[in-house]
């Protein structure tokens, strides 16, 4: 009652500091991800946008612990980040689901992994399918799913972990565009009712503006935040509300000027 | 269950398919060992070679003799010796050499070495080595499929996806889980994959080893590729064809067992595209 607990507090305050990494392909070396730093604060949504292949997806690896960062100091709530945890998860680009795994057996793998209730992880796993529509592919295998369910069954995986984080590195690619904008509409309601810190990879600016709180404009390689947008729209957000609204268009033109910029 | 492409099709019309096949090609080789006494035209190769009503009639005798049947249990029980020991030691160590870099580093490269030698070559090495001409044979036959599933497993594994022992890591998985419920399955395709090669590659194995071994005490019953050998030294053709024909029922429903095995046990890979 008297000192709030560390549950009670509100967690996943994310910093990245001075971040230099450098990905060993090729003799010359030329680092990834140079001198870059951000913070997340906690149960914020932040996007990430810049041009493919400038180094977004090592910040987001190196975020959920997948190697070291060479120079620079990653850290959650105060505990640098030195592995893999079930408290930082990521969405790998296309599908990650285990293909031998129904889609239940793929949900259920965290806590069964780590020897949690079967019977109590298995009610929460059906509660999470009913809520991305997928309660009657429980016992279907990834091979028999849709891209779009494919993607809703990760979401599922990972938030039945409760991460304090939540990693996407661009979650809708490789999707038909009707999914792809489906998906991005259910995502964001899924984030605005279970908010957890999260950052939120991507190359399309309409995406970005449509799910963060903020959006960091990243530069080509080496890659470093080069603009930090505030987005200040009303939630629920509609891609048909965005493009009407004037002052989304401005900070979009912005971040798009920012973009072009960066790659002269 | 079928192929995309004709998933329209029910399955039994594969099977009526391949009866026709079989049908057409027995009746093709009437006629052909015929033409020369109904025309007087010998068709080069195939008017020397018996006809399949005297197979068929050859195979009538035979059925009822004891030797033969002996000679199909021999076979058989030198390709399940071999081959489960294959599978045993070819499936575990290929698993360790996926897990642990330091034995794979180490040991591989005796594999690779090895490897190339053709099973036959080791004949004379297994008739010293072992004690008996039965194990002799069976290893040999080992041999042949030894390599193929090892192989297979190994590489395998060397191609699981990365991003699925990540995931899974992130998740809480221990060594323990990650091996069960990740590295295993991931494997288990080209698992089944080397063990139905390898199981091809035993009866190849397993025959050449018979002819060389010399067969049993008794004449007729020293396996099916004795008695290959065996018919033509008594120059009796029909018998001949009647043996390699068993050794290729043989081989077909031993190679179908394999697949019907590795079905069961991947039922992921049934699941349709929808």
């Amino acid at each position: 009652m008297t000192t709030p607990g560390p549950t009670s507090a509100p967690r996943g305050a994310t910093t990245v500091e001075r971040l230099t990494h450098r990905v060993d392909t090729g003799a010359d070396g030329a680092p990834v991800v140079q001198d870059c730093s951000f913070a997340l604060a906690p149960g914020e949504i932040v996007a990430m946008i810049g041009p493919s292949g400038c180094g977004k997806s090592t910040i987001g690896h190196l975020l959920a612990g997948y190697g070291r960062p060479q120079a620079g100091r990653i850290a959650v709530d105060g505990r640098p980040v030195t592995g893999p945890s079930a408290e930082r998860l990521l969405l790998f680009q296309e599908n990650a689901l285990l293909p031998w795994l129904t889609t239940l057996g793929n949900i259920l793998f965290g806590p069964r992994a780590r020897g949690e209730s079967v019977a109590e992880s298995t009610a929460v796993a059906h509660a999470l399918l009913a809520r991305m529509g997928l309660s009657e592919f429980a016992d279907r295998y990834p091979a028999e799913l849709s891209g779009g369910m494919r993607r809703r069954a990760e979401l599922a995986r990972a938030l039945i972990n409760d991460p304090v984080v939540l990693i996407l590195d661009e979650p809708f690619r490789g999707l038909d565009a009707m999914t792809r904008e489906l998906m991005q509409e259910f995502t964001a309601e899924l984030l605005a009712e279970r908010r957890r810190t999260t950052l939120f990879i991507t190359t399309d600016i309409d995406e970005a503006f449509l799910m963060a709180d903020r959006v960091l404009v990243m530069s080509n390689q080496p890659t470093r935040v080069l603009e930090d947008i505030t987005v200040d729209l009303p939630r629920p957000r509609l891609r048909s509300d965005l493009l009407a609204d004037e002052r989304s268009q401005q900070a979009k033109r912005h971040a798009l000027d920012v973009l072009t910029g960066a790659r002269v | 269950m079928s192929s995309l492409a004709f998933a329209t099709e029910p399955r039994s019309t594969g099977a009526r398919r391949g009866a026709v096949g079989i049908l057409v090609a027995v009746l093709l080789w009437e006629v052909a060992t015929r033409l020369d006494e109904w025309i007087g035209l010998a068709v080069p190769f195939v008017a020397r070679l018996p006809s399949p009503t005297e197979v068929v009639v050859d195979l009538g005798g035979l059925v009822s003799s004891p030797g033969y049947w002996n000679s199909w249990s021999l076979s058989l029980q030198r390709v399940a010796l071999g081959f489960t020991v294959a599978l045993l030691l070819g499936g575990g160590l290929g698993l360790l050499m996926a897990t642990r870099p330091l034995v794979k580093q180490t040991f591989y490269p005796v594999l690779e070495t090895l490897r190339p030698i053709p099973p036959l070559a080791w004949v004379p090495l297994a008739i010293i080595f072992w004690p008996t001409q039965e194990l002799s044979i069976a290893f040999v036959t080992f041999l042949g499929a030894f390599f193929p599933i090892i192989v297979n497993t190994v590489s395998g594994a060397d191609e699981i996806d990365p991003r699925y022992l990540w995931a899974a890591r992130s998740m809480g998985a221990n060594r323990r889980v990650l091996f069960r419920r990740v590295i295993l399955p991931a494997t288990l395709p080209s698992l089944v994959t080397g063990a139905s090669v390898g199981m091809g590659i035993t009866w190849e194995v397993v025959v050449a080893a018979e002819l060389i071994s010399g067969g049993g005490q008794g004449g007729g019953d020293g396996g099916l590729g004795f008695l290959v050998w065996n018919a033509y030294q008594g120059g009796d053709l029909p018998r001949v064809v009647v043996a390699m024909i068993s050794l290729g029922i043989a081989g077909y429903v031993a190679s179908a067992l394999v697949r019907y095995v590795g079905d069961r046990l991947m039922p992921w890979k049934q699941a349709a595209v929808s």
